[in-house]
């Protein structure tokens, strides 16, 4: 037997035309898509073609023990019924696959696929409607319950016979008229359908068909949608239609949920009556997809109660439109997908939604139109079509139109800004490093303003590499757009509160930075000015704990972020000249505070601790590389009072300074630690130059007084054998000698100034030796040169003297170590000795000789 | 401790300890067997770092041919490295 | 945002990717986004006799998470502005935690 459902009967045993499809619905259903058309024509040679093709190799198989098949496939005396649930899974997805069915339609007309099933009771019909019903009838009979649905198929009879008189009431008179005239109707007319198109013309039918329904609509003038469209679009439509139908009658009552049913309705429109059927006959035929529909139908027919379950299941499936509308019973499947109609005349109704609109304008048309000469009528017709495409198009956007009230898009609004706002508000911080690395990188170029990050920001977008600057101008305005939003928003006052006249509440707000606090919890106010006890901790400053060492830097730099911060809501140049404006003033105010923090968290002003040999607090700090990375930042902030203070700070403290501390070089070392090497990199890269640029403005009395405070506060010995501790010294006689030989300075001060120098000059003058490296040190002694030649420079003649017989030696050296190295470095070594020879009035060049 | 007006050098929370060594050289110990020192030029609440001048330091166990007791490191350099939050494990200040 | 900020100064740059797996990938930096997916062009396997089968790929795409290490151009980080980035961000996220 079969065990999928085949037909295992030989072909021999065959009915000639008897298909598999009954048995096995689901295999049918592919291999079918295209049978119906094929089958009207070959139904024929297909089975010629299989005995042909028959090897008889079936024959041959041992079917001894087939006894036993029922045991193992279960009993064979029952027909391989509709028990497969083939389709069953597949109905599930009935929508989706109508859906696809309508598209695939509405390409190709031609090749509309039928479904297998419902090939095999096409073909029955019209060849051996008897030994088709026979036999269909003997397998399917008990089974299928389709019976209900075929009562309410009478309507389509009366269609078939008006539309295409000759085959259909015969040959469905005949195959089914013993059984049951109405149930058997709905097998009829599908058979009919399939017969009719060969056999009779169809181009006739399609004919009568399209005056039909022109004549009835304008007749009724109910076909206002229609109607405009019906002279245009219905002359091709009807030629495939009638070609069509003859499968499709068969398709769609199998098919209805792939939507094929649809087009056959065109046809037919005219026929109300069917319409109450079609619905019954949808949700039948959705329950038994397929076995109902291929089966016999008479038999099934019979059986009507077991429908009632049905229709219930089949209502899920694609819903039947009101019966108004359908005229064929097979239409009903169609109808509840518009897009369908749409293809034909009566297409144009099938969106609802829009349906006023367009019904409106093609009325008036049809009307005029049976006055109209040919050419008019096409010109109007046109133009109505375009007019009605227009609408189409209108109505397909505006499905949407009146979901929000005017409100509700407020609504939505508010937030999308409010959101802009807040993102843009942001935006600077979450993307502070690249908008800022490129801001930096740009300003190289162009003349980028300093300090303008918010603009930079804004302009950046544009700016950023110029190819992609006219994609961008859109941004850019709207960013703009933005930017004077959010201006909007920041002047309007921030209540967070809000008291209605005449409530007995306060109304509350919330946003997104500022959700509406549930909890209201007092924390500490960490902002608010100093008060006594923080003075204290800052007394209580130990300097040596190296991670309090690591805070304050980073205080530091929280100040320094915050200034930086604020400079850019510099509320901008005062155009109005003299009067500061408001916001001016209060920039200022906030300027002056945020600078007086900062300073404080330099804590340079805390007491000296005299008991204590750590260092004042401000030099541990300055210890820490990223301390001393940030004076000149710090700098660029502070007033004169404060760089002075900073100067004389590190100057009193001078050999406390890590980089002078742990700057002399070690006994029999010629090199630094790295890490010390670092540190004075770092501190005449960051410390050195903003006191020197101080310095170099300084006055003599300055001057005086801060080498006077190195004399009598700090190691000198100590300090003249570094580099750091060198450049100060240098610092301060170069900038005197600057001073003297410029006579901005008074006899007074000049006196002053040298009997500072010459205690500095008798402090060292035994020592003049060991500042410099020592012997075999890879480093460049160019701050050694410097220094005696500014020492020099200021000295007198004995003091030359001096200086010249302390470091004659050391000059020869280098000239001679000049001539064993390289060009370049020789040169550079001679240089440097030059440098303190030209002080003394001497040249490099009178040596060499 | 150092509280200054703004009171924003204590300690809050873990990550404030970390931000105390920005531009300090950090010892930072990683899945797999790996240790960085480095110095630290940027993190984020993930634990995703920038480090400069970067030793990396790798414990292989027992790849030699024979003795699979022996610990092996590998040391590689770089200059400039970011590293992934999801591997670290501690990340230590250095003195 | 303080890395995805960081990387997207670093598009165009060379960089060597090490992943998780150990391997290594060269290749020039063309995109990154907020999860630092990153994607490379004209990639090069570090150790290609050890993996060859990726010799024939030009650029990829690496998830995020799988990335260990991202080896940069010293010269093209900006160290100070960086680390002021990383104290922007931690006060930011401070002050998100007040």
């Amino acid at each position: 037997m079969s065990f999928f459902g085949f037909d295992t009967t030989l072909p021999k045993d065959r009915a000639p035309n008897a298909p598999h499809p009954k048995q096995a619905p689901g295999f049918s259903q592919q291999q079918d898509a295209f049978a119906g058309l094929s089958r009207n024509d070959n139904a024929e040679e297909e089975g010629y073609d299989f005995e042909d093709t028959y090897d008889g190799l079936g024959d041959e198989l041992d079917e001894r023990d087939d006894a036993f098949n029922d045991e193992t496939f279960g009993g064979s005396s029952s027909a391989p019924g509709k028990d497969f649930d083939f389709f069953g899974s597949t109905a599930k997805v009935a929508n989706a696959i109508n859906e696809e069915q309508l598209l695939y339609a509405r390409g190709p007309k031609k090749s509309i696929p039928q479904p297998s099933q419902q090939s095999p009771v096409q073909q029955r019909p019209t060849k051996q409607p008897v030994s088709y019903a026979a036999a269909t009838k003997a397998k399917v009979v008990v089974k299928h319950q389709i019976p209900t649905e075929i009562p309410e198929l009478k309507p389509e009879m009366s269609l078939w016979q008006t539309t295409s008189p000759e085959a259909t009431p015969t040959k469905s008179m005949s195959a089914h008229a013993a059984v049951h005239f109405r149930h058997v109707e709905e097998p009829q007319a599908t058979s009919q359908l399939i017969s009719a198109p060969p056999a009779a013309a169809p181009t006739q039918r399609k004919y009568k068909s399209l005056e039909e329904v022109e004549a009835e609509i304008l007749a009724k003038k109910q076909a206002k949608l229609a109607a405009t469209f019906q002279p245009i679009q219905q002359p091709p439509p009807p030629q495939p239609q009638p070609q069509l139908q003859p499968p499709q009658p068969a398709q769609p009552q199998l098919n209805q949920q792939d939507g094929w049913p649809a087009r056959p309705v065109q046809p037919f429109p005219q026929h109300p009556q069917m319409i109450p059927p079609p619905q019954h006959l949808q949700q039948t035929q959705m329950e038994l997809p397929f076995p109902p529909r291929a089966m016999p139908p008479p038999q099934q027919n019979q059986r009507p109660p077991p429908n009632d379950r049905a229709p219930e299941h089949l209502q899920r499936g694609p819903i039947p439109q009101p019966p108004g509308q359908m005229p064929f019973p097979q239409m009903q499947p169609g109808q509840p997908f518009p897009t369908n109609n749409m293809q034909f005349p009566m297409g144009m109704m099938p969106p609802p939604p829009h349906g006023p609109q367009f019904v409106a304008i093609p009325q008036i048309g049809q009307q005029q139109m049976v006055h109209m000469s040919d050419e008019e009528k096409a010109k109007y017709l046109e133009e109505q079509s375009k007019r009605l495409k227009r609408n189409h198009k209108i109505a397909q956007l505006s499905r949407y139109n009146g979901l929000m009230t005017p409100q509700d898009k407020n609504f939505i609004t508010r937030i999308q800004l409010q959101q802009l706002v807040s993102v843009n508000e942001d935006s600077f911080n979450e993307d502070f490093y690249y908008q800022v690395y490129m801001a930096i990188r740009a300003r190289n170029n162009p003349q980028q303003p300093l300090n303008q990050f918010a603009q930079t920001y804004l302009g950046q977008q544009g700016a950023r590499g110029g190819r992609a600057r006219r994609q961008d101008n859109h941004l850019l305005r709207m960013q703009q757009q933005v930017q004077r939003a959010v201006a909007a928003a920041k002047a309007r006052p921030k209540a967070s509160q809000l008291v209605l006249e005449g409530s007995l509440g306060k109304i509350s707000f919330s946003n997104v930075k500022t959700p509406k606090p549930l909890l209201s919890i007092k924390k500490q106010d960490s902002t608010g000015a100093t008060d006594p006890n923080q003075k204290t901790s800052h007394s209580t400053f130990a300097g040596i704990d190296r991670r309090s060492i690591l805070a304050a830097a980073e205080d530091i730099y929280r100040c320094l972020l915050e200034l930086d911060s604020h400079e850019r809501k510099h509320p901008g140049p005062n155009l109005a000249g003299h009067q500061p404006d408001a916001a001016t003033v209060q920039w200022l105010e906030t300027r002056d505070a945020l600078v007086q923090k900062l300073w404080r968290s330099m804590r340079i002003l805390e007491p000296f601790k005299e008991e204590s040999s750590a260092p004042h607090p401000f030099i541990a700090i300055l210890s820490v590389k990223k301390a001393k990375e940030a004076i000149p930042r710090v700098f660029r902030y502070i007033d004169i009072e404060q760089r002075i203070t900073i100067l004389t700070m590190i100057t009193i403290s001078l050999d406390q300074v890590d980089v002078i501390k742990d700057g002399r070089y070690p006994p029999d070392a010629v090199a630094l630690p790295p890490e010390t090497r670092r540190k004075i990199e770092g501190f005449s890269q960051y410390v050195l130059p903003p006191l020197l640029s101080y310095v170099a403005e300084a006055q003599l009395s300055l001057i005086t007084g801060l080498l006077g405070i190195l004399i009598d506060r700090v190691n000198l010995l100590l300090l003249s054998q570094t580099q750091i501790g060198l450049a100060f010294l240098t610092m301060f006689t170069s900038r005197a000698e600057i001073i003297k030989q410029a006579g901005l300075a008074d006899d007074e001060q000049v006196l002053k100034w040298t009997q500072t120098y010459d205690r500095l000059f008798a402090i060292l003058e035994d020592h003049l030796l060991d500042i410099f490296p020592p012997h075999g040190a890879q480093v460049d002694d160019m701050y050694v040169w410097q220094f005696l030649a500014s020492m020099a420079v200021g000295a007198n003649m004995q003091q030359q003297q001096k200086m010249v017989g302390a470091v004659k030696d050391r000059v020869n050296e280098n000239v001679q170590a000049s001539k064993t190295l390289p060009q370049e470095m020789g040169q550079q070594k001679l240089a440097n000795t030059n440098l303190f020879l030209r002080a003394l009035g001497l040249d490099i060049d009178l040596l060499l000789a | 401790m150092a509280d200054t007006e703004n009171g924003t050098s204590t300690v809050a929370e873990p990550l404030d300890l970390v931000r105390l060594s920005l531009d300090e050289v950090v010892f930072v110990k990683l899945r797999g067997d790996r240790e960085l020192r480095g110095r630290l030029h940027a993190y984020d609440s993930h634990c995703n770092l920038v480090l400069g001048e970067v030793e990396e330091t790798i414990y292989v166990v027992g790849d030699d041919e024979d003795d699979d007791d022996t610990i092996r490191t590998v040391k590689k350099n770089s200059e400039m490295l970011f590293v992934r939050g999801d591997s670290v494990v501690i990340i230590a200040t250095t003195t | 945002m303080l890395f995805f900020s960081f990387f997207k100064t670093l598009v165009d740059h060379e960089v060597t990717i090490e992943l998780k797996n150990d391997l290594s990938i060269r290749g020039t930096l063309k995109s990154v986004d907020q999860f630092l997916n990153i994607k490379l062009d004209d990639i090069q396997v570090v150790d290609e006799v050890k993996y060859p089968h990726l010799s024939a790929v030009k650029n990829v795409f690496i998830r995020g998470s799988v990335v260990r290490y991202v080896h940069l151009p010293a010269n093209a980080v900006d160290t100070a502005l960086l680390e002021d980035a990383t104290r922007r961000e931690a006060a930011a996220q401070a002050n998100k935690a007040k």
